[in-house]
C-alpha cells in the first residue's frame, strides 16, 4: 500500500484502563531507517511490539506491504462505516446531504458509535471481504519481520547454532543444511564461528546480542526492529554491537530502532520519531530533531539526555 | 525362631520379594510415565491464552481433574478405579494396568501443577522471541518454554515420583482384598508371607522397608546425576 513496507494506521493501545498509546500513524519505506526516541514510560516498547503483534492494538490497523495483520477496523474506512446501520439510522435525522454523511462518519468514529454485532449484513460482508482479500496469517508475518529485544532472548536450551536454524527450519524456509551454512556464514561475519556448538549462557552479553541480531538476519526479513538492543550491556560492549547494526544499515536493511543512544540515532538513522505521551510529537531527519526541535517537551527531553 | 533362622527363611523366599519389587518398580514406572504425560498435557492446557471457547472448556475440565484427584485420597480412587474396572474387566485384574492407571491418573494431577510452575518460571522472553520468529504458540511451547520448564522442575518430579514408588504400597491393601491369584507388589508380598509364617511378620515388613529405602536412595542418587549432567550441558 502507498509504498510502505510497514504501515501504522490510526493505532491505540490500552492496557486495561490506562490508554498507553493514543492514535499513532506512521509509515516505513524498504530501506528506510527510523529511530523511536522518547521518556520512559511514553509507549515506544508498545509501538515497537505493536508492529509485529506482539502486543494487539486495542484500535487502528498494522499493514506489512500489502497485508493486514489486524482485525479490520472500521473506523479507517468511511466506507464500511457507511455500510453500518448506525449509519443509515442516524443518517435519516440529518437532511442526507453529502457533508451531512461526511460529518456523520466523523462523529462515529468520535464517538465509538459501532456495534459491531447490530451493523446488519451489509456491514458484516463488508467486513468480511475486507479481511478475506488483506488478511495474512500472523506467524506467516512474523517471520518476515526481525525482532532483537534488549534482553537478548536467545533460546536458552539450544546451541548458538541451533538458535539460528530453529525457526528457519521448523518454518519450512531453509533445509536443514542450507540453514547451517547461512547459520556458519553470518557466525563468520561477526567473527564467532567457533561459538557455533556452545550454550547461550556461556557468551558475554554483547556476544549474545551480536548473535540475537543474526539470528533474525537468518530469516532474511525485510524489516528488523531493534527494543533498546544495547541498554543492557555493559559500557565496553555497546561498540560492536552498534557497529553490526551499522553495517547492516549501510547495507539497505529496513529498520526501526527504539534507543537511547541519540549519537548513534543521529548517526545511522534517516528519520527520528520523539514519542511522547502515547503519541508522536515530533518527527524529522536527525538534523531537525537533533538541532532544531519545535516541540517544547522535545526540547526539555533533549537536554536531559545530551 | 531365632534371628538366623528368620534370614534364613527370608532367603528362601529372596526370589518371590524380587518378583513382587519388580512389580511394585513396574507400576511406578509406568504411573510415572502416564502422570507426566498427563501432567504436561494438562499444565499446557492451563498455561495456554484463554482466546477461544475449546481452550476455555479443557481448561475448565483440567481444572476439574486437578481439584478432584488432589482432594481425595489415593486409596479411595484406587479403591473406586477397582471396583469400576474389575467388574467389567475381570481379566485386568491379573496384570498391573490398573494399578498404573491409577497412579498415573493420580500422579498427573502433581505432575501438571508443578510443570506448571515450571513453565511459569520461564523468563516470557523465550516465548516471545519465538513467536516474533514466526513460530507458533505450541511449537515455542515444545521446542523451546517444555524442555526448559522440565530441567527447572526436575527435582520437584522427582519427589513426586519417590511419593510414587512409596505409595504404590497401597496396592497391597487392594491386592489382598479383591483376588488372591494377582501379582503381589512388595509390601504385599510382606504381608502374605507374613500370615504364612508369623513369627517372620516383623522381619519381612523391615525386609520391605529396606527395599523401599535403597530404591528412594537410588533415584535420589539419578537425580543428582542428572542435574550435575544438565549444568555441565550449558556450561
Ligand atoms: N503489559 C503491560 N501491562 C500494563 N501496562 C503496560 C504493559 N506494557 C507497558 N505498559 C505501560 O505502558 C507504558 C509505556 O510502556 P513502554 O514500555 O512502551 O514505554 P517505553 O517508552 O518503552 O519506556 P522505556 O524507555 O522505559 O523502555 C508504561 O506506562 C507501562 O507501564
Ligand atoms: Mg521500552
Amino acid at each position: 500500500m502507498n509504498g510502505n513496507l510497514l504501515e501504522i494506521k490510526g493505532l491505540y493501545k490500552n492496557f486495561k484502563k490506562s490508554k498507553v498509546l493514543k492514535g499513532i500513524s506512521v509509515g516505513i519505506k524498504k530501506g528506510e531507517k527510523v529511530a523511536l526516541i522518547g521518556p520512559s514510560g511514553s509507549g515506544k516498547s508498545t509501538l515497537l511490539r505493536c508492529m509485529n503483534l506482539l502486543e494487539e492494538p486495542t484500535y487502528g490497523e498494522v499493514w506489512l506491504g500489502d497485508n493486514l495483520l489486524t482485525p479490520v477496523d472500521p473506523y479507517l474506512h468511511p466506507e464500511i462505516i457507511k455500510s453500518s446501520r448506525t449509519f443509515s439510522k442516524l443518517l435519516r435525522e440529518t437532511d442526507g446531504s453529502d457533508a451531512a454523511a461526511e460529518e456523520l462518519v466523523a462523529r462515529i468514529k468520535r464517538e465509538d458509535l459501532l456495534h459491531e454485532k447490530h451493523e446488519g449484513l451489509t456491514y458484516s460482508r463488508e467486513m468480511r471481504d475486507y479481511l478475506n482479500t488483506y488478511k495474512i496469517d500472523i506467524n506467516k508475518a512474523r517471520a518476515r519481520v526481525g525482532m532483537v529485544f534488549q534482553h537478548f532472548n536467545l533460546f536458552n536450551n539450544l546451541t548458538v547454532m541451533q538458535n539460528l536454524t530453529l525457526a528457519p527450519v521448523e518454518l519450512k524456509l531453509k533445509t536443514k543444511e542450507e540453514a547451517e551454512a547461512k547459520g556458519m556464514e553470518l557466525l563468520e561475519r561477526i567473527g564467532l564461528p567457533d561459538k557455533r556448538d556452545v550454550y547461550p549462557s556461556t557468551l558475554s552479553g554483547g556476544q549474545k546480542q551480536r548473535i540475537a541480531i543474526i539470528r533474525a538476519l537468518a530469516m532474511n526479513p525485510e524489516i528488523i526492529l531493534f527494543d533498546e538492543p544495547t541498554s543492557a550491556l555493559d559500557p565496553e560492549m555497546v561498540g560492536e554491537v552498534l557497529d553490526l547494526i551499522r553495517d547492516l544499515a549501510e547495507e539497505g536493511m529496513t529498520m526501526v530502532i527504539v534507543t537511547h543512544e541519540m549519537a548513534f540515532a543521529r548517526e545511522v538513522a534517516d528519520r527520528v520519531l520523539f514519542v511522547c505521551d502515547g503519541v508522536i510529537a515530533e518527527s524529522g531527519t536527525p538534523e531537525e530533531i537533533f538541532d532544531h526541535p519545535k516541540n517544547p517537551r522535545l526540547q526539555q527531553f533533549l537536554q536531559c539526555v545530551l | 525362631m531365632t534371628f538366623v533362622d528368620k534370614i534364613a527363611k527370608l532367603w528362601s523366599l529372596r526370589g518371590v520379594f524380587a518378583e513382587s519389587l519388580g512389580y511394585s518398580l513396574l507400576i511406578a514406572l509406568g504411573a510415572v510415565i502416564l502422570g507426566f504425560i498427563i501432567g504436561v498435557v494438562l499444565a499446557v492446557i492451563r498455561i495456554a491464552p484463554k482466546n477461544n471457547i475449546v481452550v476455555r472448556l479443557l481448561d475448565k475440565i483440567a481444572v476439574l481433574y486437578i481439584t478432584v484427584i488432589r482432594g481425595t485420597p489415593t486409596l479411595v480412587q484406587l479403591l473406586i478405579l477397582y471396583n469400576s474396572v474389575l467388574v467389567s474387566f475381570k481379566s485386568m485384574s491379573t496384570n498391573l494396568l490398573v494399578p498404573i492407571i491409577a497412579f498415573g491418573i493420580n500422579s498427573g494431577a502433581y505432575m501438571a501443577e508443578i510443570i506448571r510452575s515450571g513453565i511459569s518460571s520461564i523468563d516470557v522472553g523465550q516465548m516471545e522471541a519465538g513467536r516474533s520468529a514466526g513460530l507458533s504458540w505450541l511449537t515455542t511451547m515444545k521446542k523451546i518454554i517444555i524442555p526448559q520448564a522440565i530441567k527447572v522442575v526436575i527435582p520437584t518430579i522427582f519427589n513426586e515420583i519417590i511419593i510414587l514408588v512409596k505409595e504404590t504400597s497401597v496396592v497391597s491393601y487392594i491386592v489382598l482384598k479383591v483376588d488372591s491369584r494377582q501379582k503381589w507388589d512388595l509390601l504385599g508380598m510382606a504381608e502374605k508371607q507374613g500370615l504364612a509364617t508369623p513369627a517372620c511378620y516383623l522381619t519381612f515388613l523391615f525386609f520391605a522397608a529396606i527395599m523401599y529405602l535403597a530404591v528412594v536412595m537410588l533415584l535420589t542418587l539419578v537425580q543428582h546425576l542428572i542435574e550435575r549432567r544438565f549444568k555441565k550441558n550449558e556450561r
